[in-house]
């Protein structure tokens, strides 16, 4: 997947969730997300990537941006 | 070859102990590449709740310097029994955990969200191997339900309450239901005397975990709620380390946890020879549990089905290390011991109005006997002062405590205790 579809299916995974997607927010410091809203929203990237997230991977959730996610993933995903 | 060695979970291993032995004061002198990763494991301290409660600070790793000081404050502050905390927030965002300690010391380990998020998804993973529609918003917690409150309670006695709750449950229409069985049977015996019974049409799995299952719990809470049991090990301090698949095996979850059984001399136990469970968590970060003894027994089994939940396979064994009496020369089983104590001195004195009762070792010499109140106290604590002190060829000391109802829910979600019964 590119950068732009990853992008799009985060937005619509944020959305349904309550939450805006934005490139510049982070997920816990800036949208408040609890441990139990990433693992499921973490579960759901790996059904639209239809693969695992190794355990780097994982750390991005809780440190970079949405923007720097999305385009760690569509690079490889595999840090 | 260990049975976990031929799954991915080495590459965790080694990931994870570099990490530690970089970041964490108490493991800076191992030098993670002079060895290879089973080397180096095998090289590092085995330790026990003991040992970190009194130097909780050396096991906290650097990353969260600062928070340390004020986390070590509240892992070491005592806490009133009534106001313990199971799983709560803490200033800076750290979930806190407390489970019970074998002197009923309670011991607090800290997760941060990244350790939570890495766990959960570690857990959820292992679950979708066992139910392909499994997800987090699909499961119902009785517990572990970190700080997230609803307006039931399920310790409540209150059968009306219980009723409100499986009526809520099944409105959520909740796939998976996770509890400890005891709880479970305890609300059927409340329902069961108002002539109601649960109903969850839309439940498949019940995630039983805290507590070692026969088979005859769970085939009763299977006839009953017409759903599978999972059964769920694992310990508070390092989260799920097992899960039994279909057909009802524990498998390990290669995601978050390394399990050694070592002998008594530390020696790593051959398939199919019994040990202790030593765990070493893959995904926390904060306080790393590394070499962690469980105060669990089990061991490796042969795995003889296909399901792919973890590539390696236990037995547990029934006894916890804090279940034996301590103090004497033989492993006396506190659950052995004290059910023949009480049911002679039933016998002997009648039924005393005995409804529940604790037991707990609180020196050498002395037990406290922990009961709802008793017709006739001080025979039943005199009689069991005297069956112990001959079983044990020593003099033992007993002391009574009485707890009324509100009590008995407290005490009863710690796990000190020697023995610890239910009448029903």
């Amino acid at each position: 997947m590119t950068r732009g579809e990853i992008a799009k299916a985060f937005d619509t995974l944020l959305t349904v969730r309550g939450f805006r997607f934005s490139p510049g927010c982070r997920l816990v410091e800036d949208l408040g997300m609890d441990s139990q809203a990433l693992v499921s929203l973490v579960l759901d990237v790996e059904g639209v990537l239809e693969r695992e997230l190794n355990d780097n991977t994982l750390s991005l959730f809780i440190e970079c941006t949405l923007g720097q996610i999305c385009t760690h993933l569509a690079k490889d995903g595999n840090l | 070859m260990h049975h976990q060695e031929h799954s991915g979970v080495l590459q965790r291993l080694q990931q994870q102990l570099r990490y530690v032995c970089s970041n964490v004061p108490c493991y800076g002198r191992f030098r993670p590449d002079n060895h290879s990763v089973l080397e180096l494991l095998s090289s590092l301290p085995i330790v026990d709740k003991s040992i970190i409660r009194q130097r909780y600070a050396d096991f906290i790793s650097n990353d969260f310097t600062n928070i340390r000081a004020q986390l070590v404050e509240t892992l070491i502050a005592p806490e009133a029994p009534d106001r313990m905390i199971y799983e709560a927030v803490d200033r800076s965002g750290v979930l806190i955990g407390q489970t019970g300690g074998s002197t009923g010391t309670p011991f607090r380990c800290p997760k941060g969200v990244a350790d939570r998020m890495r766990l959960g998804v570690g857990i959820w993973r292992q679950r979708a191997m066992i139910d392909a529609s499994a997800e987090p918003g699909q499961l119902y917690p009785f517990l572990h339900h970190g700080a997230r409150t609803t307006r039931f309670d399920p310790d409540s006695n209150d059968p009306a309450h219980l009723r409100a709750l499986y009526e809520h449950v099944a409105a959520t229409q909740c796939r998976w239901l996770h509890a400890t069985a005891p709880m479970l049977l305890r609300h059927l015996d409340i329902l069961q005397g108002v002539k109601w019974r649960p109903s969850l049409p839309a439940l498949r799995f019940l995630e039983c975990s805290s507590y070692f299952m026969k088979e005859t719990t769970i085939d009763k809470l299977e006839d009953t709620f017409m759903a599978k049991v999972v059964d769920q090990y694992g310990l508070m301090e390092t989260s799920v380390i097992a899960l039994t698949c279909e057909h009802g095996v524990h498998h390990l979850n290669d995601y978050n946890t390394y399990v050694e059984i070592l002998d008594d001399e530390d020696r790593p136990a051959p398939v199919g020879v019994a040990g202790r469970i030593v765990v070493t968590s893959l995904q926390q970060r904060l306080l790393p549990f590394v070499r962690y003894v469980t105060g669990d027994y089990g061991m490796f089994i042969e795995k003889t089905c296909s399901c792919k939940l973890g590539a390696a396979t236990i037995r547990l064994l029934e006894g916890r290390e804090s279940e034996f009496v301590a103090g004497g020369t033989q492993r006396v089983s506190g659950k052995v011991l004290f059910q023949h104590g009480i049911s002679k001195a039933l016998m002997s004195l009648g039924n005393c109005n005995l409804k529940y009762v604790r037991i707990i070792q609180t020196g050498v010499d002395e037990f406290v006997l922990r009961t709802n109140s008793l017709s006739e106290p001080d025979q039943f604590c005199a009689f069991l002062q005297r069956y112990t002190s001959s079983e044990l060829g020593r003099t033992v000391c007993f002391r009574h405590d009485t707890l009324d109802d509100e009590h008995i829910i407290v005490e009863d979600r710690g796990k000190s205790w020697l023995f610890r019964k239910e009448m029903v």
